[in-house]
């Protein structure tokens, strides 16, 4: 069984019998380690080399008496200890039974039932100490985990809380003993502010199951804590029988907000991405009520007037005047001459168009084409760029807007710079406020790509945007 | 004699018949039939081979230049007339160069029209009054611009300016971006695009030229 001898100190303050039990103890095989006639000089010697077991005489010379000397010994070293007595009256086996003695040799005893004491002894405190340490392995997981635990027993009191647990509630884990898990936790629907059965009907039901979402724990230091990622378990013992409940869950309270932000941004982007839609819709609609609309009733009008030689002059020059209107608002809505044509093309008629019309310098240096351009790209430069001019010509005050074009085998990167009264960066924070510059970054992103504003007060506006080509 | 064969593409209902009224009224000309998409024209000037095609610049599948581009390379003495809502430069000189015969803004008068099946029919070339417009325009800015050395000057932006002044005192990109509060790549976009613009090999190329057209002075 053990390789080596097991270890004996004894302590006893009578020579001969202290002599007498080591003559057996060796006989029997344990090696004693030495003899003490006193308490003090036994936990002396046990400080210097601890035994395996101690026996040790219930009455003693000197200000320990045996059982004063076992406790010490037992709390100080956790050292089993056999108690040797010629007593056995009531009122010192109480006294003694409070150190948790492994045994105890009733002078006077035989050989053989010392050795028998001994062994018992030994397997007894070797199978404590492995119960000792799996429990202390149990126990330190449960403290160490991110997870709040709180143990429950069949009545939903509270027997444990680790330390997690104590700091989401805000209730250390001593005072909640014994209170009933419902009165401790505050808890309530995230959405509705009202307290949740349903908590209740979890637990009462016996199974496990899963913590539902969207519950908010109320502690007691006042922070209200997000709580999901959580379960509710039956103990079952190995029998069968049902001994008590444990609840986990987690402060979620980071994921949350870290949701909602990300709901909110989503919903930002929604409504600029509609709003964007409806300005562009009531554009279009303006443009053909005011423009085409208009042209089509003056037509009417004069025709009824009569026609005759003068007025049927009049009237093809106003109806060439609505079919010009209405390639132009086609013409804004879809150019068709980004499909028919290189990007470069595109670029260069669309910057001297804006140059005409508002009568600004636009300049476009490029000179040589750009084949081989997908269409959903040469789309979206086209728009960002007709956005960026349209933006430098209503806002900037600009003299002069620069558009170039670059394209190497791995990108094509679009830069257009004013010299207009420029602002501030973090003025363009919020996304709604801004479509122009919102819309162009998102068709930036569609594409892969990267979108660059630099602005400042004074120094005119650049955008730079950084397609991938494959 | 035979009638001359015309075949009109366009897919707008009320065009096909204005444009059949005009032919109407021609001689020795006969409709050989209509088209209302690039795939009926191809199709048709296959099977019909006709003499003349009137051909919408937007079929609904392809657009007039692509038709205009795959029977030029099949039939390189095929006649065409461009009929265009676009009187844009860019549509007038593509099909030019692509060899057609004749272009046509819609919603000039169908005199226009008719003057330009004539011409054609007769072996020679017809662009409307408004096309003329157009190609002399954009001849004349070109010619300008090749003789005139003041609109080929190249211009700066001020951030390029401001770029050109850092690298001109030996500063790197790095220490460009740092100086200016700008990404680094922001500064190598705004070198690329100088290079471009002056045509340069490397950064004192690029400095020399500047010195040279003296384009800092302003």
């Amino acid at each position: 069984m053990m390789a080596t001898k097991p270890t004996i100190l004894i302590v006893e303050d009578s020579f001969i019998v202290s002599f007498h039990l080591e003559k057996i103890l060796e006989s029997e095989g344990y090696e004693v380690i030495g003899t003490q006639a006193t308490g003090e000089g036994a936990i002396d010697a046990i400080s210097n080399r601890q035994p395996d077991l101690v026996l040790m005489d219930i009455m003693l010379a000197g200000n320990l008496d045996g059982i004063e000397s076992a406790r010490v010994i037992r709390s100080r070293f956790g050292v089993p200890v056999i108690f040797i007595t010629a007593l056995t009256d009531h009122g010192t086996i109480q006294r003694a039974k409070i150190t948790e003695p492994f045994g105890y040799l009733t002078k006077p005893f035989e050989d053989r039932q010392i050795a028998t004491v001994i062994e018992l002894a030994l397997y007894k405190h070797s199978m404590e100490k492995n119960l000792r340490r799996t429990e202390e392995k149990y126990f330190a997981t449960v403290n160490s985990i991110n997870d709040a635990v709180i143990l429950l027993d069949t009545d939903f009191r509270v027997t444990y809380m680790n330390p997690r647990a104590e700091k989401l509630t805000g209730i250390s884990s001593v005072s909640s003993v014994g209170q009933s898990v419902f009165k401790m936790l505050n808890i309530s629907q995230s959405a509705t502010d009202e307290s949740p059965a349903f908590f209740r009907c979890n637990l009462n039901d016996g199974k496990s199951s899963f913590l539902p979402e969207g519950f908010v724990l109320h502690g007691r230091d006042g922070v209200d804590r997000h709580i999901g990622e959580g379960s509710f378990s039956v103990i079952q013992e190995r029998s069968g029988v049902v001994n008590g409940h444990i609840v986990t869950f987690r402060d979620i309270t980071e994921k949350y907000e870290h949701q909602k932000l990300l709901k909110l941004f989503e919903k930002n982007r929604l409504a600029a991405l509609m709003e964007g839609q409806e300005n562009e819709r009531s554009r279009v609609a303006k443009e053909l009520h005011d423009g085409l609309g208009q042209l089509l009733n003056g037509i009417k009008m004069q025709l009824a007037f009569g026609a005759n030689e003068k007025s049927t002059a009049e009237l093809s020059a106003l109806i060439d005047e609505a079919i010009h209107e209405s390639i132009r608002i086609s013409e804004n809505l879809i150019p068709s001459r980004v499909r028919d044509f290189d990007l470069v093309t595109c670029l260069r008629s669309l910057s001297e168009n804006v140059q005409r019309s508002s009568g600004l310098t636009v300049d476009f240096p490029v000179k040589e084409f750009i084949e081989g351009i997908s269409e959903s790209v040469k789309v979206n430069i086209y728009r960002i760029t007709q956005e960026a001019l349209n933006n430098a010509v209503k806002h900037a005050s600009a003299q002069v807007i620069s558009v170039q074009l670059l394209c190497d085998n791995e990108s094509l990167i679009l830069s257009i710079e004013d010299d207009g009264v420029g602002f501030e960066k973090h003025a363009i924070s919020d996304p709604l406020t801004h479509h122009g510059l919102y819309n162009m970054a998102e068709r930036a992103q569609v594409l892969d790509g990267t979108f660059t504003i630099e602005s400042s007060p004074g120094k005119g506006t650049l955008i730079i945007v950084q397609i991938p080509l494959n | 004699m035979a009638l001359r064969k015309i075949l009109i593409a366009d897919d707008h209902f009320l065009i096909r018949a204005g444009v059949k009224q005009m032919i109407s009224q021609l001689e020795d000309v006969e409709l050989a039939a209509e088209a209302i998409s690039g795939k009926d024209v191809l199709r048709l000037f296959e099977e019909l081979r006709p003499e003349l095609l009137l051909l919408d610049i937007s079929l609904p599948d392809m657009t007039g230049i692509e038709v205009t581009e795959k029977i030029m390379q099949q039939y390189p003495a095929a006649k065409i007339i461009i009929l265009s809502m676009h009187n844009d430069g860019e549509y007038i000189s593509k099909c030019i160069e692509l060899g057609v015969k004749g272009y046509v803004i819609k919603n000039e008068s169908a005199d226009e029209l008719q003057y330009a099946v004539k011409a054609v029919l007769a072996g020679k070339e017809y662009f409307s009054r408004e096309v003329q417009d157009v190609i002399f325009r954009k001849y004349t800015t070109s010619v300008i611009k090749k003789t005139t050395r003041e609109v080929e000057k190249v211009t700066l932006t001020n951030r390029e300016r401001d770029i050109l002044q850092l690298l001109a005192d030996g500063m790197t990109s790095n220490q460009i971006a740092d100086r200016l509060f700008i990404s680094t790549r922001t500064v190598e976009t705004h070198r690329a695009n100088l290079m471009k613009k002056l045509d340069a090999k490397n950064a004192i190329d690029l400095l020399r030229k500047v010195h040279e057209q003296k384009l800092m002075d302003t």
